[in-house]
């Protein structure tokens, strides 16, 4: 994450190093220029004269901030799925569970097709490019034909992918691919299933309990539009890898003065509570921002046609004291919690210009010498 | 001023030096200066001082022009001709007050307004001047006489830095949300790669143009235009320019749901937008407008040779190129010098910088046989009490026949 191994850009033996730097990148002309040299001297001289001079200019400004938008929540929000397929629908004649048996040339059949809700937020995506991840292990005692197809089928907006498998997949082997999804519609209705399953069959026993296991994830890259499911609460947790090592001699000094504030601007259609905390490498607490309570930003008003209008917004003024910095310091992880609360609405509407926008700014003073 | 070598009373006047050196600021004494670098306890309070005494804009500049050859000869009492070889290095630096508030106290004490942070302009200007002066004797009538000259230039460019009407205007949000910064800049900049002796990156032509007006034997006017004209950069030329507003609203963060990126690696170049270009440009040189009256008490040596045993004069000098070396400064001076036997020659001259600078200078010059030898400065102050800002030396050695 953010490393901030700040310079000890101020101090007066660096600018000195600097300038004898322009020097001797100078002396590479036959004649070193007089500037330089009387540049060189009056730095030095400076130094000298201004040693205990203690420059710490106030800095009063923006540090870092972060941009969410609607896909990165639908992608965060995106599980993958599990589609279990039993052996007995093969709809093998004289199939049997832990008895070996002849199956004979199996397919093409239809497996059941299973539904599973997707996007838990999102009711409806009009994505324009996405993809899925298709993989699975062939745990069954026979070898799946090249030729049987993964289909996935939204019940309103039709079909969304169809992939043949490219070779046969041996019992133990596994498979895995990526398929683009270019302009099409997801919603509630979407089903996914085993179609025109073939195998070449054989002299095989089936365990019982022993299912087919095909996994599934979507990932959004752009989306169009999206219906967002009213009065919905929808959480999402994260632990993402943080690094903060800001060092004794570095811009803030050994006794470092000022505070860190956030800005939140709520943009979504959805009332958000944000949470969140620095853990050590052991998961264990070492700084909790806000102190503790989350910080609630109301959803935004929504119009007529369920899109959102002015963004509503959260101060934190001082919410951090630069002295707590050693504490952050000790961070391995930063833990977020963000519950979102959708409102009450005949139609909620995101699209790319919805976003959360969350920046953090600091008033400190830099320590210079 | 060109009109002068028709007026000298030698026939043939030869510099063999003729240097000028001037160095100088609009804020702070000599006096304060020293203070500061040779006083071992300067700490936050002395560099508050300091910066309270900086005005609104501030200007810092200095110069070496070197004349290894000049010569001048009357071919008649109506013709005269000179020629002049110049090396010259003039700088200006102008910047603001409020640009070193900033960087000494930060931005935070002026959070929610619009701190104008400029201006900051610079020009440093190296160039070669070869000069051929031609004087003519345009009106000789018992009580007038009229002397005419112009002095067209050949320059060669060293090296150049210009940078007029830079400006810098800085926005910080009340609570830190932003800060917009304004750029309105221009840079020109012209240096070799490597500084050989006549290895040059430009040149141009300049003028000088004068007239001398003597009415009787004692009142005596001049009007001069001197430097106009410019230098053409072309090697290693580089523009820089940049006019609009940016604003810096952080570093950005993306993913910060899955592998959190850092998007820091533009910041720099957004913040600091300018377009480059390679193309030619035009240095101006510093032009002034010089008008001179003087008033001069002739006499005759023991020799019978005429001289002036006493003059009293005023000068005006105006710059006319805001963003030359000179920029649009006004020197007012009332002086008065005095010969002795025509060997010695003494005096002294009170000048008002912009209206608001005084400064006492003197010149001493002697003449032995066909050597004349001469010394002086606008500004006694800084080499005798180290006070006031600016200073210059001028040293001649020549001859005159």
């Amino acid at each position: 994450m953010y490393d901030d191994k700040a310079l000890p850009l101020y101090t007066c033996s660096y600018i000195l190093y600097l300038v004898t730097l322009i020097y001797l990148s100078m002396k590479y002309m036959k004649h070193p220029s007089l500037a330089a040299v009387l540049i060189l001297a009056l730095t030095w001289q400076a130094c000298q004269t201004f040693q205990n001079v203690k420059w710490e200019p106030e800095y009063l400004g923006p540090v870092v901030y972060t941009v969410i938008d609607p896909v990165e929540i639908g992608n965060a929000s995106a599980d993958t799925i599990l589609y279990a397929s039993e052996a007995e629908d093969l709809q093998i004649s004289n199939f049997q569970y832990d008895q070996q048996f002849n199956t004979g040339t199996i397919g093409p059949v239809d497996l059941p097709a299973k539904h599973e809700p997707l996007f838990d937020l999102f009711a409806n995506v009009e994505i324009i490019q996405g993809s899925v991840e298709l993989w699975f292990e062939n745990t069954w005692p026979i070898t799946i034909s090249a030729g049987t197809r993964i289909v996935g089928e939204d019940s309103l907006a039709g079909p969304i992918f169809d992939h043949p498998l490219p070779h046969d997949v041996a019992p133990g082997e596994s498979y895995r691919d990526t398929i683009p999804i270019i302009n099409k519609n997801l919603q509630y209705g979407f089903t996914i299933q085993w179609r025109d399953f073939q195998s070449p069959g054989g002299n095989v026993t089936f365990q019982s309990g022993n299912t087919l296991d095909l996994y599934y994830d979507f990932t959004l890259d752009e989306l169009s539009i999206a219906l967002v499911k009213p009065n919905k609460e929808y959480v999402l947790e994260d632990e993402s890898q943080f690094e903060l090592n800001i060092e004794d001699d570095s811009l803030l000094g050994e006794s470092p003065e000022g505070t860190l504030s956030f800005f939140i601007e709520n943009n979504l259609p959805a009332q958000i509570e944000l949470e969140m905390k620095l853990l050590n490498s052991l998961g264990d607490t070492v700084y909790t921002f806000f102190n503790g309570q989350p910080v609630v930003v109301p959803s935004p008003a929504i119009d007529g046609n369920g899109y959102t209008q002015a963004p509503t917004e959260a101060d934190i003024i001082d919410a951090v004291d630069i002295a707590d910095i050693s504490q952050i310091n000790d961070a391995a992880y930063l833990y977020t919690y963000t519950r979102f609360i959708t409102p009450s609405a005949s139609k909620l509407v995101v699209d790319n210009d919805n976003y959360i926008r969350i920046q953090l700014t600091a008033n400190v003073k830099v320590k210079g010498q | 001023m060109p009109a002068m070598i028709g007026m000298d009373r030698a026939k043939v006047h030869v510099d063999i030096v003729n240097a000028y050196a001037y160095l100088g600021n609009s804020s702070y004494s000599y006096k304060e200066g020293d203070l500061v670098l040779t006083t071992p306890d300067a700490d936050n309070q002395t560099v508050d001082e300091m910066l309270a005494k900086l005005k609104d804009r501030n200007d810092a500049y200095g110069g070496l022009i070197l004349q290894p050859l000049n010569f001048s000869f009357k071919v008649n009492d109506g013709l005269a001709f000179g020629f002049g070889w110049a090396e010259r290095i003039e700088t200006r630096f102008s910047f603001a007050r409020d640009f070193l508030e900033v960087a000494w106290q930060g931005n935070a004490p002026y959070a929610g307004e619009d701190k104008d942070l400029g201006p900051i302009d610079g020009n440093v200007m190296y160039i070669r001047e070869f000069g051929v002066t031609g004087a003519y004797h345009a009106l000789s009538a018992d009580e007038l006489s009229l002397w005419v000259a112009a002095r067209p230039k050949y320059l060669q460019g060293v090296f150049s830095l210009y940078a007029p009407d830079n400006n810098i205007t800085m926005f910080t949000e009340a609570n830190g949300k932003y800060i917009d910064i304004t750029y309105e800049n221009e840079i020109h900049a012209s240096f070799p790669d490597t500084v050989r002796p006549f290895k040059t990156a430009g040149n141009g032509f300049g003028f000088d143009l004068g007239g001398n007006l003597q009415i009787g034997e004692r009142l005596h006017a001049s009007l001069n235009l001197i430097d106009l004209g410019s230098v053409k950069f072309k090697t290693n030329a580089s523009t820089f320019a940049a006019n609009e507003t940016v604003r810096f609203r952080g570093v950005e963060l993306d993913n910060i749901y899955t592998d959190v990126v850092v998007r820091d690696s533009a910041v720099i170049a957004e913040m600091t937008p300018h377009s480059e270009t390679n193309d030619p440009y035009n240095h101006p040189l510093p032009a002034k407008l010089i008008l001179q009256g003087a008033y001069r008490i002739p006499g005759t040596t023991a020799g019978g040779e005429d001289y002036y045993r006493h003059s009293f004069f005023f000068t005006i000098v105006q710059g006319l190129s805001k963003y030359s070396s000179f920029g649009t400064h006004n020197i007012l001076s009332l002086g008065a010098a005095t010969d002795i036997a025509g060997m010695l020659n003494v005096g002294g001259n009170l000048n008002v910088i912009n209206f608001n600078q005084m400064q006492l200078g003197a010149f001493l010059s002697a003449r032995l046989a066909v050597v004349r030898l001469g010394v002086g400065t606008s500004n006694l102050f800084p080499l005798l009490l180290k006070a006031g800002p600016t200073s210059d030396l001028n040293v001649t050695l020549g001859l005159s026949f």
